[in-house]
């Protein structure tokens, strides 16, 4: 009986399998073929090339550079969202006039395409006509090309995108805050804890499950940022602000390098997944040390 | 059952992590086809003004109307065509709205035929090679300079058209393939050199540059009075890669003291000798001769820049700009040059080639009814049309398009050798993304000369061994 019951569990587990097998499984399998080749992703001839794409990442300085770059995209931006999304949330959990209505206006960039969001910033920091550079010129200043520096442009983007899904933070954070009893607070509060002590010692730490997954899916949206590079600077000036997505995009689709593009991509899975991996299990710590 | 939850929850993030990441390798792709419908929305809305374009250019139409029609229509009036026929194009905004114009005629003479015509912006390799690769091409779709060496291989030959013979024989070489056969039905071409500043060469009291060292010395002159030498619009990085391609006519395929093309043919070429086209584009910025956002501009300003009256030159491929420049100022006159030569001793050229020009897939259902476009695109009054509203010359017999002041800038270099586009003929096919990255890198200072040598011989090694 209790095999039979075992056996109707494990056939449920069919479909999903199959979806794996289709959509994760056999890419993935493609996709390390096509990292031994050098097929220029549309021709029906190719050649392999046993390793030779794997050796060219670790030689490729435009390679170092979308890393460098993907990771202060990720990091960033997770970090900017994070404290900007607990700010938000511990004002907006407060009842006022205009609760909501600041709620949906935070949120509302998240429901924009990034490559509209792009563009949109574009138009704010564009050198001429832009409105960061028409603020600038009525206060006296000198306009700034702010995208031409790699540097500069990379962090505008950073903050660009950290703004956008920060209301997607706050909703978690949100959530988070209205599932820490209340007891624990007004217990704090009868024992004289100041709004601070009790930020550090109840809220916080009672936070981490909410952080933990806000983090985790903020980090790999930003190690996969695509449509705002794309938008603003389209990886420019160069190759300084490309990240390993749009490297990805450039090397398949502009170089004609189908089987390197693909070791990148490969690259980038392994990447993301033992950074998501690695970030997830030290919340876990924190959590369980605090219980 | 604690342990057995543990490596259940563990097996369960993991899959999501995959899951995510490998939402990644679909990434580019759906980026891909968010940018194509943006792409698509100008080009939607450019529709609605056909109407306007169609009754402007027929009065032009009807001297060479009769002739023409009896041969193009005939195929079409046989029986009545049919079909949904998808057609694609990168051409640009005035180009997409004129084919565009002569296409709803098309389908007002043939109600059986749907055209879905669209244009893909910058985005328009992509899309072609990612087709390419899976075998679904659309009906009719622009070469872009490309139907031999690219497409060939998916284009039904047409040298049996009636309209193949009124085209000129000097453009042949541009689109024939080794057997004489040819792939496209060319609209317009490409005649490359350097837009001018008519109005401040004669306020600096100079003359066109013939070498670039005047060139670059105008420019100086330029810079002490505050205008911008030459003007880049490089957040598209196709306008430093046009540069490279357009200077490289001078600065190395029409050198009559080297065989550089040879080499370049048989992939001996020596890449050192890419350093001086590399420090030309790096001393043009560092000398401060670009505009300050050279690296930034979207393209779609620069025929308001360019009528702003403050840049002296452009090197770019795009002649319409000329027109649209003096669309928003009438004393902003451009005109255009043959590209200056080395020295003195070297000619100037100006570089050309197959610029709008469409092909018929050759595995289409609706071969006839796409024959039957491509004539009706080929009567001259079309073609006319085309080039008008492109300002460009056609390579058609005969059809002789007002161009407006560039007209006087044809006759004036009538005796310049119209050389073809640098990349298409002598790199191997995708070197235009590394011009493209060596180009933007170059002007955004984050590649030295020496590196962007080094890029082009590793890309041009990588991609003529895949040939």
């Amino acid at each position: 009986m209790k095999r039979k019951k075992e056996l109707s569990i494990d056939i449920l587990y069919l479909p999903a399998l199959l979806l794996m097998i289709l959509f994760v499984v056999y890419p993935l399998l493609s996709g390390i073929n096509i990292s031994l080749t050098n097929w220029n992703g549309y021709s029906a001839k190719y050649k392999y090339v046993g390793l030779s794409n794997y050796i060219r990442l670790f030689q490729d300085k435009m390679f170092y550079t979308a890393l460098k770059n993907t990771v202060i995209y990720g990091v960033g931006s997770t970090a900017i969202q994070t404290v900007l999304g607990i700010a938000y949330a511990l004002l907006l959990q407060k009842e006022f006039r205009g609760q909501t209505l600041t709620r949906v206006v935070v949120y509302l960039p998240a429901m924009v395409a990034s490559l509209i969001m792009g563009y949109i910033s574009y138009f704010l920091v564009q050198y001429n006509h832009g409105a960061v550079n028409d603020i600038v010129k009525l206060f006296g200043g000198t306009p700034v090309d702010w995208m031409a520096d790699g540097n500069r442009a990379v962090w505008i983007i950073v903050i660009i995108n950290a703004l956008q899904f920060v209301g997607k933070t706050m909703i978690v954070m949100i959530a988070g805050l209205q599932s820490i009893p209340e007891s624990y607070e007004e217990a704090a509060e009868i024992d004289g804890a100041s709004y601070r002590q009790r930020l550090k010692y109840i809220t916080l730490p009672l936070l981490i499950p909410a952080i933990t997954t806000s983090v985790v899916l903020n980090l790999i949206g930003g190690l996969k940022l695509f449509g705002i590079i794309l938008a603003t600077t389209s990886g420019g000036p160069g190759y300084s602000t490309h990240s390993l997505s749009t490297l990805i995009n450039y090397l398949y689709f502009q170089n004609q390098n189908a089987g390197y593009a693909t070791t990148v991509g490969l690259f980038l899975f392994l990447f993301i997944m033992v950074m998501g991996t690695v970030v997830r299990r030290w919340f876990e710590k924190k959590a369980e040390a605090l219980s | 059952m604690k342990m057995q939850d543990g490596f259940g929850k563990k097996l369960l993030v993991t899959g999501l992590t995959a899951s995510m990441c490998l939402g990644l390798f679909g990434c580019g792709g759906q980026a891909a086809n968010t940018t194509t419908a943006a792409a698509k929305a100008p080009a939607a809305t450019s529709a609605a003004g056909t109407k306007a374009a169609a009754s402007a250019g027929s009065t032009a139409a009807k001297t060479t109307a009769k002739a023409s029609a009896a041969a193009t229509t005939a195929a079409a009036k046989k029986a009545d065509l049919k079909g949904d026929i998808e057609m694609v194009t990168n051409g640009n905004e005035e180009t997409y709205k004129a084919v565009n114009a002569v296409l709803q005629d098309f389908m007002k003479e043939n109600p059986g035929v749907k055209i879905t015509y669209t244009t893909q912006g910058s985005d328009y390799e992509q899309l072609m090679k990612a087709r390419m690769a899976s075998n679904d091409m659309p009906d009719i779709f622009a070469t872009h300079g490309w139907s031999v060496k690219r497409y060939s291989e998916y284009l039904r030959p047409l040298n049996d058209q009636a309209w193949y013979k009124t085209i000129e024989a000097s453009f042949m070489k541009n689109i024939a393939n080794d057997q004489g056969q040819i792939f496209v039905l060319p609209i317009n071409m490409d005649s490359s050199g350097i837009l001018y500043n008519k109005g401040l060469l004669k306020e600096l009291g100079v003359e066109v540059p013939k070498t670039w060292d005047q060139f670059l010395s105008i420019c100086e002159k330029g810079k002490a009075k505050g205008y911008t030498g030459v003007f880049l619009a490089g957040k598209d990085n196709r306008q430093p890669a046009s540069l490279l391609d357009i200077s490289a006519q001078t600065f190395i395929a029409n050198r009559s003291d080297k065989k550089y093309t040879d080499e370049l043919v048989k992939g001996t070429f020596d890449w050192k000798n890419w350093a001086p086209l590399s420090q030309f584009l790096s001393d043009l910025k560092t000398k401060g001769y670009l505009n300050v956002d050279c690296t930034t501009c979207d393209p779609v300003d620069i025929p308001a820049r360019m009528a702003e009256n403050k840049v002296l030159f452009l090197v770019a491929s795009d002649n319409s700009l000329i027109q649209r420049a003096a669309k928003i100022n009438a004393d902003a006159k451009y005109g255009l040059a043959p590209i200056p030569a080395l020295s003195e001793s070297e000619k100037r050229v100006f570089a050309g080639g197959e610029r709008e020009a469409y092909g018929i897939y050759k595995k289409t259902k609706h071969e006839d009814v796409c024959l039957a476009i491509l004539n009706y695109l080929a009567k001259p009054e079309n073609i006319k049309k085309v080039c008008e509203a492109s300002g460009k010359p056609s390579p058609i017999k005969d059809v002789k398009p007002n161009l407006g002041t560039v007209m006087d800038d044809y006759t004036t270099y009538a005796d310049i050798e119209v050389a073809p586009t640098f990349d298409r003929v002598y790199l191997p096919n995708g070197m235009w993304s590394t011009m493209r990255t060596i180009g933007s890198a170059l002007i955004g200072g984050s590649m030295t000369v020496d590196e962007s040598v080094k890029t082009m011989e590793a890309d041009y090694k990588t991609m003529f061994s895949q040939k």
